[in-house]
This record gives C-alpha cells, sequence and structure tokens, in this order.
C-alpha cells in the first residue's frame, strides 16, 4: 500500500494517510463543490486498507468545519472504517480533535460515535 | 413580479447589510463571500462561535444556490442574491433565488418540518436523514435545511414570490443567528 496525501486548500482538507506511521489524519475545512470526487481517492484507499491485514490504524479527525455534504461522506469513511475493524484484520481506533468551546463539532462528533461500533475517543482541546 | 423585485430591493438596500450580491454563484464566488464575510467579521471582534455558526449558515445557504440556480429554457428575469445582516442581537442570512413551481411543495414541506421540530426531534431527523441521503447529482445531500435551523436555533422563514412565468417562482430563505450563544 501507498500513502495517500492531499494538500490543504480553501475548500477541502488535508488528507494524510500514512502506512509508516499507521495513522489517517484529515485536517481543516471541508465544503468541496463536489465531494464525491474529492473523497474517491480515499474511499479507494480504504477498500486497499481492509484487502491488507496492517495490525492496527488510527484515524484521527483534526475537522474545524464540515459541510451536511461532507457530513455524509465523512459517515462514509466512518462506516468503512467499522468495516475494516469488524473484519479482523486491522484494528482501527478513531480519535476525534476538537475546539473545546465548539460544542457544534463536540456533538456532531457524537453523532458519529454513536453510529460505528469502533472505540472512539472524543477530545476537547 | 413587482412584489418580488420590491421585496428585493427592499432586503439588498437594508442599511445594516453587512455583504450583498446578486448575479451568478459558483464555488469561487461562494468562496470569496466567506473569505470577505470572515475576515470583516473577524475586525468587528464578534465571538468566535457566532462567526463560525454565520459561515456554517452561509455555506448551506450559498451551496444551496449553487447548486439549484439554473433555470432552463427561459431567460432568468431575476437573479440570484445573498445577503448578510447584522442587528443589535443576531445576524440575518438572507438568499433569493428562482425555483421551480413544481418542486415548491417539497420545499415548503421540508422547511415546515424542521420548523415544527425542537432540538432532540432536529437532532433524530438529521441523522435518519443523513443514513438515508444519497449525494445528489448536482452534489447536495438534502439536509441543509435540518443544518441550518440546527445550528442557528431559530426557525427559517421563507416566501415564494411571483416572477410572471408559468415555471419558476422566486424563492427567498432567511435565517438568523443569535449572537449570544447560550
Amino acid at each position: 500500500m501507498e500513502n495517500l496525501f492531499i494538500a490543504k486548500t480553501d475548500d477541502t482538507p488535508e488528507i494524510d494517510f500514512n502506512v509508516e506511521s499507521k495513522e489517517m489524519k484529515m485536517t481543516g475545512r471541508s465544503l468541496p463543490e463536489d465531494v464525491t470526487t474529492f473523497y474517491q481517492p480515499v474511499l479507494d484507499w480504504l477498500d486497499e486498507l481492509e484487502e491488507t491485514p496492517s495490525g492496527e490504524y488510527k484515524c484521527i479527525m483534526n475537522l474545524e468545519y464540515f459541510n451536511t455534504a461532507s457530513s455524509k461522506l465523512i459517515l462514509d469513511i466512518l462506516m468503512r472504517l467499522e468495516d475494516i475493524h469488524l473484519d479482523g484484520n486491522t484494528a482501527i481506533e478513531i480519535i476525534w480533535n476538537y475546539d473545546e468551546r465548539d460544542t457544534d463539532m463536540e456533538e456532531a462528533a457524537e453523532e458519529y460515535s454513536e453510529l460505528v461500533e469502533v472505540p472512539f475517543k472524543i477530545v476537547g482541546i | 413580479m413587482e412584489a418580488a423585485i420590491k421585496e428585493i430591493h427592499t432586503i439588498m438596500n437594508d442599511e445594516n447589510a453587512v455583504l450583498v450580491y446578486s448575479g451568478e454563484f459558483n464555488q469561487d464566488i461562494v468562496k470569496s463571500m466567506l473569505n470577505y464575510t470572515e475576515g470583516k467579521l473577524e475586525s468587528s471582534g464578534i465571538d468566535n462561535l457566532v462567526r463560525k455558526k454565520i459561515f456554517n449558515v452561509m455555506v448551506e445557504q450559498l451551496q444551496n444556490i449553487t447548486k439549484h440556480q439554473y433555470v432552463d429554457g427561459e431567460e432568468s428575469v431575476v437573479q440570484p442574491c445573498f445577503v448578510l445582516i447584522e442587528h443589535d442581537t443576531y445576524y440575518n442570512v438572507v438568499t433569493g433565488n428562482p425555483i421551480k413551481i413544481d418542486t415548491i411543495d417539497m420545499v415548503t414541506e421540508r422547511i415546515d418540518k424542521v420548523n415544527s421540530l425542537d432540538a432532540a426531534g432536529l437532532k433524530a431527523l438529521y441523522k435518519e436523514a443523513r443514513l438515508n441521503s444519497r449525494i445528489s447529482d448536482v452534489g447536495g445531500a438534502g439536509l441543509g435545511f435540518i443544518d441550518v435551523a440546527r445550528k442557528t436555533e431559530n426557525k427559517l422563514e421563507y416566501a415564494f414570490y411571483d416572477i410572471n412565468s408559468d415555471n419558476y417562482k422566486y424563492f427567498t430563505l432567511k435565517t438568523q443567528v443569535n449572537k449570544i450563544i447560550e
């Protein structure tokens, strides 16, 4: 498997999925015009991970803001992670960091954590 | 027709308007409007969380226009518009765009449903709608109204104005972001 890196822009987050550190990081804002196209490489990478037993991976979310269309794609990503975790080939842990004053983001993280059966830490920073 | 133009004119000439735009909407224009507003709100010393809520609501309302602005088969007589207005205790985010008459019932039903729910009801609706949603051809998830109602904790105000077209009316949506978050 290869690393996946997509640099941050005004309307898309940085994607940094690294096979050496076994970390999948998403950082910044997500409000692209076309969420499906933007997130396709991420979903493809996760498909590959599902086929490749890899010990354990951490997914670290440092998202400052995402629009509703991105919210749907983030759910798809988390559900893909749940599949990988439940398959048993690769253990997944999700760490969701948020600005501790931002109760909207805290609530969003809590709602995701209720939907997926994966170890899920929500950390106010 | 006249009522629509008069209403838009009134909204766009509000003396407390922070930003007024009318014309074509695309992602680059949306980004410029967001950057401008963020800069302006930042220099006004407003609470970061309020600024973030305004940003959030603007994105949903602006992208809604970007995705649904095109009027097929006839000249659009009234352009889409966006206005951000500052009041003493709140901001209004107002958008206007032509809307196909045959989608008005669906839009009305969605907004009325959202307006009828409290915070817990909106949370449940959002959760269910997101699980069942599919990204549409124009890239929407169909969650914008619910999200805006949740983030603002205020009702959505809307109207449809006649614009002398058999197929289109002019849809205005006004939301309110409070300056004090409880």
